[in-house]
């Protein structure tokens, strides 16, 4: 079994790790700079001139949702809830296909849509709409700092960096190339991240196989932590529904997904979604079964979110190390990108526009998008100094919230009779309702409890309403 | 007695009184989950180690370690490790490092009931079956009032 580790038992010595950083650090800046520079007006920065063809929205939408999520949560939820943590992780395709019929919706009713908070504004009115914003912004922040985290976990997982120079580097490399080129950057790069991930998931998945084997993993597991390889682990169980919902909310109500589908060409979101969500399923069993080797192989992190890339530097050595790093990098930029450029345009628009100046000029809408990228850096930067949390814990908090949305969401596309005091009622009870039972009974059923009493509400709102939404109200009319 | 003396005393009270902290602070101890684990994954976490590389945390399920099941080592020079995978049970552990041995610390993991799990499990799966559907019967509405449209 090679096992080259470093003085202090790590796979990669720090010079290297903030090497690689750096060597890709000043790859991506100067691609984002290049790319940027046909960016002309806030609709080209901000949705890619609506013009993002089939591949490269297909690979955007893979490389965005593997995430921390996939290469460094997944082997976490594996550490703790066995078989079950990666298969129900792998549920979390089930957002990404579902979507699919739901882009093109969007794409019909908001042509001249920018977010997900101008849908939720005409569709259900102000109070629904501060609340999904308030929503929305939370679980923004969760995702943004969850990620700015991951990186720093990940240099001091493979090399003993310190974990908040990793995780500065990280923040630092993807606000600038964001900046400099806006979604038609954060698309192009995600293209060849997403290349770069398949690529090295399938290439640690089959070293760690022809080097370890699955016989001694089973066998150590069955015996030391046998509640890993358990169908009936009660906890897992209650987790995977849970995640599916998760994973759900997360997409159906992000700005990340709409500003995608309003971005990609006509036709193109449906089958983009579809396929990126086919591909994707695969991701998290490989990623996550890493995490069943580590009690053989002696490797016990001390948190359960630096298990992937500890066991996989581990087995593989320097050479694997340095693959591990590169694609978890990768996944980490391409999901930070989109959260920091689909963040932005909300705050532009949503709190900005809408709120503060909706006279505004487009260059004065740019110069925004852009400062709110810088902001976004910081405030993320600011959250991620003290470690307050692991990964998954962190994610599954903003469960409460996000699943909350999809009820009303996937209702208010379709069915012109749930009012707007319903659609609020139903986002606010479902995130308090799930908040409860994340503190009660544990981060695992926090998405489901929320999404239960939201569908009640939304229920109860149809079968009460007596309104009927006309649809043409969606196309507002832009003059930006 | 005298001020002076008074105050001296107090003085060599203090620096003998921040010795003895030191020095208990410097020994080996061990942490654990203080509630009843209901996951099987938890974390322990120790203090007072010269060189946390050589600690040691072994595992047994009596309290006085006369058949010890499992030696964990912490990663790199983490003094803490996370732990998982454990069925219902008491579980008994301490740290060693080069002769010093902690505190015991049990941890009690009681899993959540089947039947608990269970009626989440399918809360879960009909409520997805559900969103599924409405999907399905909203896309369905939606491309047969298309339909209409072009033939209208």
């Amino acid at each position: 079994m090679p096992n080259s580790l470093e003085p202090g038992g790590f796979a990669l010595n720090s010079t290297i790790g903030l090497s690689i950083v750096v060597v890709f650090g000043i790859v991506w800046i100067v691609f984002g700079w290049f790319i940027g520079r046909s960016n002309k007006t806030h609709e080209d920065f901000a949705l890619a001139g609506r013009n993002v063809g089939f591949a490269f929205a297909t690979a955007t939408a893979m490389a965005t949702w593997v995430t921390s999520n996939t290469t460094l949560v997944a082997p976490e939820l594996t550490y703790q809830f066995g078989i079950w943590g990666m298969v129900g992780y792998s549920f979390a395709a089930l957002g990404l296909i579902l979507f699919a019929p739901l882009s093109s919706r969007i794409r019909e009713l908001l042509p001249q849509g920018y977010t997900s908070g101008d849908f939720i504004r005409l569709r259900y009115g102000h109070w629904a709409w501060r609340i999904f914003i308030f929503i929305s912004l939370v679980y923004a922040m969760g995702w943004l700092i969850s990620l700015g985290m991951a990186g720093g976990i990940l240099l001091q997982a493979l090399s003993g960096l310190d974990y908040h120079i990793g995780m500065t580097a990280i923040l630092f490399i993807c606000v600038t190339y964001t900046l400099f080129g806006g979604l038609k950057a954060v698309i192009a790069t995600d293209f060849i991240q997403a290349i770069i991930i398949i690529i090295g998931i399938v290439l640690v998945a089959f070293l760690l196989l022809s080097n370890s084997g699955l016989e001694p993993i089973h066998s150590h597991v069955s015996v030391e932590h046998p509640q890993l390889l358990s169908l009936l682990f009660p906890a897992a169980i209650m987790f995977l529904f849970n995640n599916v919902f998760f994973g759900l909310g997360e997409i159906f109500h992000s700005n990340v997904w709409w500003s995608r589908a309003l971005a990609f060409r006509k036709k193109v979101a449906f089958k983009a979604f579809l396929l990126g969500g086919i591909l994707w399923l695969p991701i998290p069993i490989v990623a996550g079964f890493v995490a069943l080797a580590a009690p053989q192989l002696g490797i016990f992190p001390p948190s359960p979110d630096m298990v992937g890339p500890s066991v996989a530097a581990h087995v593989l050595g320097t050479f694997g190390a340095v693959v591990v790093f590169v694609v978890v990098f990768s996944a980490l930029a391409s999901s930070l990108d989109s959260l920091l450029a689909a963040t932005s345009d909300f705050v532009t628009r949503d709190l900005y526009q809408k709120h503060l100046r909706p006279t505004a000029s487009d260059t004065t809408l740019l110069k925004v998008n852009r400062r709110s990228i810088i902001g976004l850096g910081l405030v993320t930067w600011l959250f991620c100094l003290p470690q307050i949390a692991t990964l998954g814990a962190l994610l599954n908090f903003t469960g409460a919230f996000v699943a909350s949305t999809i009820w009303p969401i996937v209702v208010g596309l379709y069915n012109p009779r749930l009012a707007g005091k319903w659609a609020a009622w139903a986002m606010a009870l479902g995130t308090i309702v799930g908040l409860t039972f994340y503190f009660v009974v544990g981060f695992y059923v926090a998405a489901l409890s929320s999404c239960a009493v939201s569908g009640l509400i939304t229920w109860l709102g149809l079968k009460q309403s007596k309104t009927h939404f006309n649809w043409s109200a969606l196309n507002e009319e832009e003059s930006l | 007695m005298s001020k002076a003396r008074l105050w001296k005393v107090l003085l060599v009270s203090s620096v003998l009184f921040v010795f003895i902290a030191s020095a208990a602070s410097q020994e080996l101890q061990l942490k654990g989950p203080p509630e009843p684990v209901t996951a099987g994954f938890f974390q322990l976490s120790f203090t007072g180690a010269e060189n946390p590389r050589k600690v040691i945390i072994q595992r047994s399920v009596t309290a006085d370690f006369t058949d010890i099941t499992s030696h964990y080592s912490p990663m790199g020079h983490f003094n803490k490790l996370a732990l998982s995978g454990f069925s219902s049970g008491e579980y008994y552990f301490r740290a060693q490092e080069q002769g010093h041995t902690s505190n015991i610390v049990v941890v009690s993991v009681q899993h959540h009931s089947l039947l608990q799990a269970f009626i989440l499990f399918f809360i879960g799966a009909a409520m997805f079956v559900l969103l599924v559907a409405t999907l399905v019967r909203y896309q369905l509405a939606k491309h047969a009032s298309n339909i209409r449209r072009l033939h209208a």
